[in-house]
Formats: structure tokens, sequence, C-alpha cells
């Protein structure tokens, strides 16, 4: 009797925690990915109309947040794949800072692909299903 | 490497808390699907334990994923015999009355090289002795013998019936088993004088069993070279 409740408690724990990993790393990695792309954008605008500093602050912030961020991301996403989005922003970050637009350019875009892989492991849809 | 060590002694405690908590028994009473399952946990626990790039909760995921889907399916199993029949199968009859039947041991992909395996193992050396044998759903054979091969109880025999009394554990390596005494509604007292009585101290006995009606086995240690003692001590 005391094992069956025992089980029980487990079996509704192991549901909360299950709901609450279904909620929550969607929700900061929603979150990282709207404000990466947004500082992406920006600094892919920024590099198009020649404008180095605000590409650099753009960068600069990109690399910001990553900083911020890694540790939670790597709690549950797969740490190469994090690894790759951040060595872009730092790629793009120095490309900007010697003045080098189209490798600048490329990390970006290196990047935004290397987030979209991230948003397919982790945020649910029906091609990351099958 | 530090980092490998610990996330190896958590998962390990971690499949452990989860194979615990669906409650199977050893490998051989396990039904196919729950073999299965225990394969895939053991395989998903393995995944993140030699691999660092991989959070650990690639591998939890999973489990409590199969956990949950193996409790519901425990579950409707327990309420549904149609549930229970698609997960687990039936019982298939291989031997009928000393026959085979070859078209269910050909359903079972059951060999007869198989089945005289089996009978073999359950001490039948002719299969005309056998009146049914069963294919179980886990996979093992159930043999009944015809009745004139079947070995005869003290009922049969008319010899007088005694109640069959579980026996406990009462002290092991030379230490009292509590939870052993409290099921026979004695304490240690009780044991200790009747082991003074037979001139024995309880820390020389290497293993003792009692049963209800007062049977004690006893055997001694090492020391007092493994000698075995049986009393009868009622009350």
């Amino acid at each position: 009797m005391g094992f069956s409740i025992f089980r029980a408690c487990m079996t509704v724990t192991i549901c909360l925690l299950l709901l609450a990993l279904f909620l929550f790393p969607s929700g900061m990695l929603r979150s990282f990915a709207d404000e990466a792309e947004a500082h992406i954008r920006r600094a892919g605008d920024a590099l198009l109309q020649h404008d180095e500093a605000a590409a650099e602050r753009e960068c600069s912030a990109l690399c910001a947040l990553a900083q911020r961020s890694v540790p939670a991301l790597e709690r549950f996403l797969n740490h190469s794949n994090v690894t790759a989005l951040t060595s872009a922003f730092g790629i793009a970050y120095a490309a900007v800072r010697i003045g080098d637009c189209s490798a600048a350019y490329e990390a970006l875009s290196d990047a935004e692909t290397a987030l979209e892989r991230l948003k397919g492991i982790e945020l649910f849809s029906p091609n990351s299903l099958l | 490497m530090l980092t490998l060590f610990l996330r190896a002694v958590f998962l390990d405690l971690f499949v452990l808390l989860i194979l615990r908590l669906t409650g199977k028994r050893q490998v051989s009473d396990l039904q196919p699907y729950d073999l299965l399952m225990t394969l895939v946990i053991a395989d998903l626990a393995s995944t993140a334990i030699a691999d660092t790039d991989i959070p650990l909760l690639y591998s939890i995921v999973p489990i409590l994923a199969l956990y949950l889907v193996q409790q519901v399916l425990s579950k409707l199993s327990l309420k549904s015999a149609a549930v229970r029949r698609f997960l687990c199968g039936t019982p298939q009859v291989l031997i009928e009355n000393g026959v085979m039947q070859p078209r269910v041991m050909r359903r079972t992909n059951y060999t007869v090289r198989d089945l005289l395996d089996s009978l073999r193992s359950k001490g039948i050396f002719d299969v005309g002795e056998v009146a049914y044998a069963i294919l179980e759903t886990n996979g093992t054979v159930s043999v009944l013998p015809k009745d004139a091969y079947a070995q005869p109880v003290k009922r049969d025999l008319k010899l007088p019936e005694t109640p069959a009394v579980p026996k406990h554990i009462v002290i092991h390596e030379g230490r009292i088993v509590t939870s052993g005494l409290k099921k026979l509604h004695i304490d240690r007292t009780r044991i200790e004088s009747i082991l003074n009585k037979h001139g024995i101290a309880p820390k020389n006995v290497f293993f003792a069993q009692m049963d209800g009606s007062g049977g004690l086995h006893v055997q001694l240690d090492d020391a007092h070279h493994n000698r075995v003692e049986r009393f009868h001590e009622p009350g």
C-alpha cells in the first residue's frame, strides 16, 4: 500500500515535471531567439547600409545576450549546437570590429541558421516531430 | 572526468528509481513489451552518460515518457481484457493430450526442439506424458502432466496434512533481524532465550530461520564449523 502511494505521488510529480519541461525551456528559447533574431536583423541591415558602428553595437549586444543565456540554454539544448551559435555571434562581432563586413554578414547568416536549428529541436512543430 | 562520473551515478540512480517504480520483477517474468522498455531505457541512459555534449534532460525526458506510457498501458490492461490481449497476447496450447499442435507451433514460431527443451527442463522426457503444455505470454512453457504421470501429493497418499507456515529470517551473520521477529510476533529476548537454552550465543549464529509454530533452523558461523541445529520451541 505504501509503495503504491509512493508510486502514485511519483507519477503525478513526473507529469508535473514533464509539463514544466514542455513549457519553460521552450519559452526561454523563444524569448532568446526573438531577441537574438531582432539583433541579427538590425546588424544585417546596418551592414547593408555600411553603418559599421550600429552593426558593432548589435553584434556586441548579441555576444552579451549569448553570455547571459548560454548556461540556461545548455541545460536543455545540445551543447555543440549552442556553441555553434555563440561562435557565430563571436565571429560576426570580431569581423565587424576589423571592418570585414562580408565575413560579418556571413557569420550572422550562420548564426541565423544555428538559431533555426535550435528552434527546430526544441520548439514543437509537425516538421520537428517527423 | 568527474563530470562523467557524476553523470553516470546520477543516471544510474535515476534508472534504478524508474525501474523500481515500474514494479517489474526479474527479466524472465517480463512481458516482451516490458523487456523492450527496459532495454530502451538502458540505451537512453547510456547515451547521455557517455556524451557530455548532450544535456541530461535528453535522456531524462524520453525515459519519463516511456515510464508514463508504460503506466498508462499497465492501468489499461488491468481494466480491459482486450487491451491485455493486445499487449501481452494469449497463452497458446502447444501440446494437448500428448499431441503436439503444429499449427499453433508454426503461429508462435515454436520449434519441436524448443518444446522438447522446455519439457526436459521440467523433468519430462516423453511428450506422451504431457496432458497440456501451454506457452505463456511471457514466453515460458507451463506443463500439466497426464494424471498417470503426475507426482502424488500428501492427499493422494492419505498422509496427515500440516498447515504451511512461512519461515522468517531471525538472525543474519550474528545480528538479530527485528523485521523477522515482528512478522513472528516475538521479541529478541524470546529468540535469545531459546538459543541460550541450547548453549548458543546469537553472535555465533550465521543464519537462523523460524516459523510461526516455533520451528527454528540455526546454522552456526565458520568458527563453529557451520554446524546446523534444528529446534522446536512452540509458544
